[in-house]
């Protein structure tokens, strides 16, 4: 590929990413019909729906999915796909549940913090490994993270003997999963904003975002371009297992103790619900507000048929019916613009 | 044209090197029964790794078509479970239904595959993300209507799970008979033959005059209508139908795993049935062995994922060899300088070895 090739795909992956931040239809979209959802539900429900109370819960509920979705929406940036991440979520989980009811510490700061610190830990360790999985053995990361979500679930299982985690000190359901900032913010929900907000900046202001986004459109050039992917696949997968790492912790200290079975559709759910927002499956297009929208559309459906008084289950064919829509549209624009 | 005859000897290639790995893997489990005091070639533990073969089989076989064709499925457990539902639901012990409630099951499990495909082919929607919706749909679906098992299946249809000539289940041999069928199919009939080569290149097989939808569509129909096969006969072996017989098994995951193990390449356009029959046996005998040399169930999982990245790490490096020189890359400008001097050996290796073969 000559020097001039180069430059123009260069400034063509430029052009493209100004025209992403003004127009990033799909992801408005979608908040948009979270919000309709909400006041549908609220209106059906006698706005029992609204009460405070159960947004918080809602928040609550779904800040662990919307932390899944803004990683592996970092991880499809790139153009790979990680579905091990509820495994991680896990592994993290029993990692810091572990660690704090062996050592049985006092004070509240060193449970959060040594809590905190053990679940981030064994999720990056985790998304290290499928990093090295998919750039020293070059194994295709779908299929490497197919191998390590068994790798990782046998062995928190083998760890834990198949048993949830007890004498977790109810401090960290005190101190963090059941707070209110204020009297009214779940801490895990802003935890959740926070993370997001961070993701976002990092995608659209910062170098590594957009060396991020060129190796998703187009690893050969930006391997060209000088850009080092593989560095860059490794940093952000280990971002991406910090993040899930803090979901793990958020899930141990909702509930003060462990949930070993219960992540196993977490990655695929949060997969849908970054691709509803418009990330696209192959890379190079990338919205956190869509994954965070999409992945709420799917929590806001599934607490509001409850509230309504519908089977819950229902959420399972609408979010199928959006999922396919959503991709479907996606594509028709994307034809019509070439 | 001229690309098919290197093409198919390296897919021999493949396939026998999965062989070679399943008659490893069964040599290893064979000393390891031993010193636990068993039999590994004994006629009953030979009927329990077939039995653990056919379901995982049927499903594969269905996978490999839609792999093959650059297309994933992540919805056939879902469809396992409606079609051991249907199946046992409209025989409801009745024998005379037998025929019917197969036919019915069978047919709309091939709609199911219809709809799919054509979502990936005419939507444009892709195969993962297309199967993942229809998944979660078809889920909704039977958690709302279904609230545990339902129906009964007749003794005679029940035998099809509990039978067998010698050690051979009679499962088993059906699942190898589908499997032979649909080896034939692909080597022998037209849309076959364009599953390669869609999967390998929709857009140069669109410009040689391909139909593309109709492989792929295919591809799709026979995956559901393979994962019914399997519905229908954990239905016979459970004598009811479940709604979760399907998500129980993890068959979506395995047998992906169990098609790329057997040498498929996951981006579609090359692999073939027998690799993954073998595949599907080096995951049964390993299963086995881990059981009867009472190995902590937990740890099963993490074998599987040791092996499967073992697999494809191996094939991955030869395919990247083999695949380098068909972009046409010429040495100067490549940036796998490694991997072009491994191509060059390579080469010279087949060179060398081009007169005697």
């Amino acid at each position: 590929m000559s020097d001039n090739k180069i430059a123009n795909s260069t400034i063509a992956v430029a052009k493209q990413m100004g025209k992403r931040v003004r127009i990033d239809a799909a992801a408005w979209i979608v908040l948009g019909v979270d919000f309709a959802v909400i006041v549908a539900f609220g209106a059906a429900s006698d706005w029992r729906f609204l009460r405070t109370e159960n947004l918080q819960a809602l928040a609550v509920n779904s800040s662990q999915i919307v932390l899944l979705a803004t990683a592996v929406a970092l991880i499809l940036a790139l153009g790979e796909i990680d579905i091990s991440l509820g495994a991680v979520l896990v592994a993290s989980s029993v990692a810091s549940g572990q660690v704090l009811s062996v050592l049985q510490v006092d004070s509240t700061f060193l449970i959060l913090s040594i809590g905190l610190i053990s679940a981030v830990i064994v999720g990056s360790i985790c998304l290290a490994v499928n990093a090295g999985v998919l750039l020293i053995l070059k194994v295709n990361s779908f299929i490497g993270s197919l191998a390590t979500l068994g790798i990782f679930t046998g062995t928190v299982y083998v760890i834990t003997n198949g048993s949830n985690i007890t004498g977790v000190p109810i401090t960290v359901q005190d101190a963090f999963g059941s707070y209110r900032l204020f009297g009214f913010l779940p801490a895990p929900a802003l935890v959740a904003v926070i993370v997001a907000l961070g993701a976002w900046y990092v995608i659209r202001r910062t170098r590594l975002g957009v060396h991020m986004i060129a190796a998703g459109s187009n690893r050969d050039a930006s391997i060209r371009a000088g850009v080092k992917t593989q560095r860059i696949v490794l940093i952000t997968f280990l971002i991406a297992g910090v993040i899930v790492g803090l979901a793990g912790f958020i899930d141990l200290s909702r509930f003060g103790t462990t949930d070993i079975a219960g992540h196993q559709t977490d990655a695929l759910s949060a997969i849908a619900g970054a691709v509803i927002g418009g990330t696209r499956l192959n890379g190079g297009k990338v919205s956190i507000l869509g994954a965070i929208s999409g992945a709420l559309l799917a929590s806001i459906l599934q607490t509001g048929l409850i509230v309504v008084g519908l089977p819950s289950f229902y959420q399972l064919i609408a979010i199928g019916i959006v999922l396919i829509a959503a991709v479907a549209i996606g594509q028709r624009r994307k034809d019509v613009r070439n | 044209m001229s690309a098919l005859a290197p093409k198919a000897r390296r897919r021999f290639g493949t396939t026998a090197i999965v062989y070679i790995a399943l008659l490893a893997v069964m040599i290893v489990g064979a000393v390891l029964v031993n010193t636990a005091g068993r039999n590994f070639l004994s006629p009953g533990n030979i009927r329990d790794i077939l039995t653990g073969m056919s379901v995982l089989g049927f499903v594969a076989i269905g996978q490999t078509l839609v792999i093959l064709c650059a297309s994933l499925d992540l919805s056939v457990p879902y469809v396992v479970s409606l079609s051991s539902l249907l199946g046992a639901t409209i025989m409801a012990g009745n024998p005379a239904n037998i025929i019917p409630a197969v036919l019915v099951t069978l047919t709309v499990a091939a709609g199911i595959g219809l709809l799919i495909g054509l979502t990936v082919t005419k939507l444009r929607v892709n195969g993962f993300i297309a199967t993942l919706g229809a998944g979660l749909i078809i889920k909704g679906y039977l958690d709302t209507q279904y609230k545990g098992t339902a129906g009964s299946m007749p003794w005679e249809f029940q035998l099809i799970g509990a039978t067998g000539v010698g050690p051979v289940p009679v499962s088993t041999i059906i699942m190898l008979a589908a499997a032979l069928l649909v080896a034939l199919f692909l080597s022998k009939t037209r849309t076959g033959n364009h599953m390669f080569a869609v999967g390998g290149n929709e857009q140069v097989s669109r410009f040689s005059g391909i139909r593309t939808s109709r492989p792929t569509v295919v591809a799709h129909m026979l995956c559901s209508v393979m994962a019914a096969m399997a519905g229908l006969l954990l239905a016979s072996r459970l004598g009811v139908g479940s709604p979760t017989v399907g998500t129980q098994g993890g068959y979506d995951l395995l047998s992906i795993a169990a098609v790329v193990l057997g040498g498929t390449l996951l981006l579609g356009g090359r692999g073939s049935i027998w690799g993954t029959i073998g595949g599907v046996a080096i995951f049964a005998v390993m299963d086995n062995v881990m059981s009867v040399i009472q190995l902590n169930p937990f740890l099963k999982d993490v074998v599987r994922g040791v092996i499967i990245v073992a697999a494809v790490a191996v094939y991955t490096g030869r395919a990247i060899e083999s695949r380098r020189p068909r972009f046409g890359r010429d040495s100067q400008s490549s940036m796998y300088p490694s991997v072009d001097l491994q191509l060059a050996m390579d080469q010279e290796k087949e060179r060398d070895h081009e007169p005697t073969s």
